[in-house]
């Protein structure tokens, strides 16, 4: 059963205004907290912030998230790590993550890796996106936000038959990619 | 193998194949575990990509930038909204504050004399492998996975004094005070170059566990000749 914190998921999902302000008032204090006494600002916890709750939405959306511990844990200690991984990345290793102290519950755990894990698969996704030409990106763009082929051929001056070909083509030189990537293997099953 | 099937799972996700052509396609994800994959591949890049550049999202990222824009601002406004009474309240705390870091200053605290120095380790043998690996372990702070290797060198080595204390320090500083002190007072009985640095780390774990009259006795055993003998002293000082 989900957690009564499933709320703020949903909240992220119908991008409920009310509900995503509490989410910065409950929770991103203890968040800026930490990021600013690790070497880091007020606006770099800002984006922190911003770009975690977009990986939950997006692990919500195309995962169906469904939150078994608490929110709170369970977004501090995202935003821990990740805020860790970017440290690491501008002082070039110099920074060890600090052994976690204190107790923290098996789901919370479990939870939280599951989400690394998608975001690590989200992120083998993008960058195979970018390596795609001009063409499949524009095509690929247009058919995800048009619904109807018919439209995004005609936009495009091509016929249907083509439009509908290509855009497999452009996710096959995708799905080929993603294969052929080192990080592939540890993350097919997810 | 992704081009040749990659129609075909577009018209499946399209729902646009025949009846007999979807239960053929479906019998085929059953029994086929290489195509079963390909076709989840495809599917999971499809569905990346409708969120990716779907309207919703777009709509969400937007009401979170806006939200933590707000949000930061009026945490700065808060800030700025002082009035003159306040200067008088921040001006005690500061001084009040002050007060503290002085008397903090001539507290002790654990950290101020943990060990912090880096460390190299000795090769003794011809697995040099495990060596470095306790070494940039007990370096980069992974005093867990130093521990590790530490026992692993202690199995052929078990007289290794160096290994067994720098094992003594890891464990204190993961709290595994019991078996840390056990470590101490082996080497602290033997007559190497460590026995007093022991001493002096046996002490330490009985302060950083808050047992101060546990830790002074055993400081206060440090010969003068010891090159711990003044940080020993200095500590005394402090927790009396």
């Amino acid at each position: 059963m989900a957690h009564a914190d499933q709320k703020y998921i949903e909240a992220l999902l119908h991008n409920n205004h009310l509900l995503i302000n509490e989410i910065y008032s409950r929770f991103a204090p203890k968040v800026v907290s930490f990021v600013c006494k690790n070497n880091g600002s007020e606006p770099e916890a800002r984006d922190l912030i911003q770009e975690v709750l977009l990986i939950i939405y997006d692990q919500a959306k195309t995962k169906n998230l469904q939150l078994t511990c608490p929110f709170d844990a369970y977004f501090f200690l995202i935003c821990k790590r990740k805020w860790y991984s970017i440290l690491q990345k501008k002082y070039r290793n110099r920074v060890t993550e600090e052994p976690v102290t204190g107790f923290i519950a098996e789901s919370v755990e479990e939870q939280v890796e599951e989400t690394a894990l998608f975001e690590e698969k989200n992120k083998l996704f993008e960058t195979v996106f970018e390596k795609l030409g001009n063409a499949c990106k524009e095509l690929l763009k247009l058919t995800f936000s048009i619904s109807s082929m018919e439209e995004v051929a005609k936009k495009l001056g091509v016929s249907y038959g083509y439009a509908r070909k290509k855009k497999s083509l452009c996710i096959a030189q995708l799905t080929k990619w993603v294969r052929e990537s080192s990080a592939y293997n540890q993350l097919k099953n997810y | 193998m992704e081009e040749k099937n990659a129609l075909l799972f577009e018209d499946y996700l399209q729902k646009k194949l025949s009846e007999d052509e979807r239960i053929a396609f479906e019998k085929k994800l059953k029994e086929d575990a290489d195509f079963n994959q390909a076709f989840l591949n495809y599917k999971q890049l499809s569905i990346f990509l409708k969120n990716k550049f779907s309207k919703e999202r777009a709509a969400l990222q937007k009401t979170l930038s806006q939200t933590g824009e707000d949000y930061f601002s009026s945490q700065k406004q808060k800030v700025y909204r002082l009035k003159p009474w306040h200067y008088s309240i921040a001006a005690s705390v500061l001084l009040l504050f002050g007060m503290f870091l002085y008397m903090q200053n001539n507290r002790f605290s654990y950290n101020d004399y943990a060990f912090s120095q880096t460390i190299t380790l000795v090769e003794r043998s011809d697995d040099t492998k495990v060596y470095k690996n306790a070494e940039t372990a007990f370096n980069t702070k992974n005093y867990k996975e130093a521990i590790r290797y530490f026992n692993q060198i202690l199995k052929t080595e078990p007289t290794n004094f160096e290994i067994l204390f720098y094992k003594g320090i890891a464990l204190v500083e993961t709290d595994n005070f019991t078996a840390a002190e056990l470590v101490f007072t082996k080497l602290q009985e033997t007559n190497s170059i460590y026995k007093n640095k022991a001493l002096f780390y046996l002490g330490l774990s009985k302060l950083k566990q808050k047992d101060y009259k546990g830790g002074k006795v055993i400081l206060s055993t440090i010969p003068d000749s010891a090159a711990e003998y003044k940080k020993a002293q200095e500590i005394l000082k402090k927790i009396d």
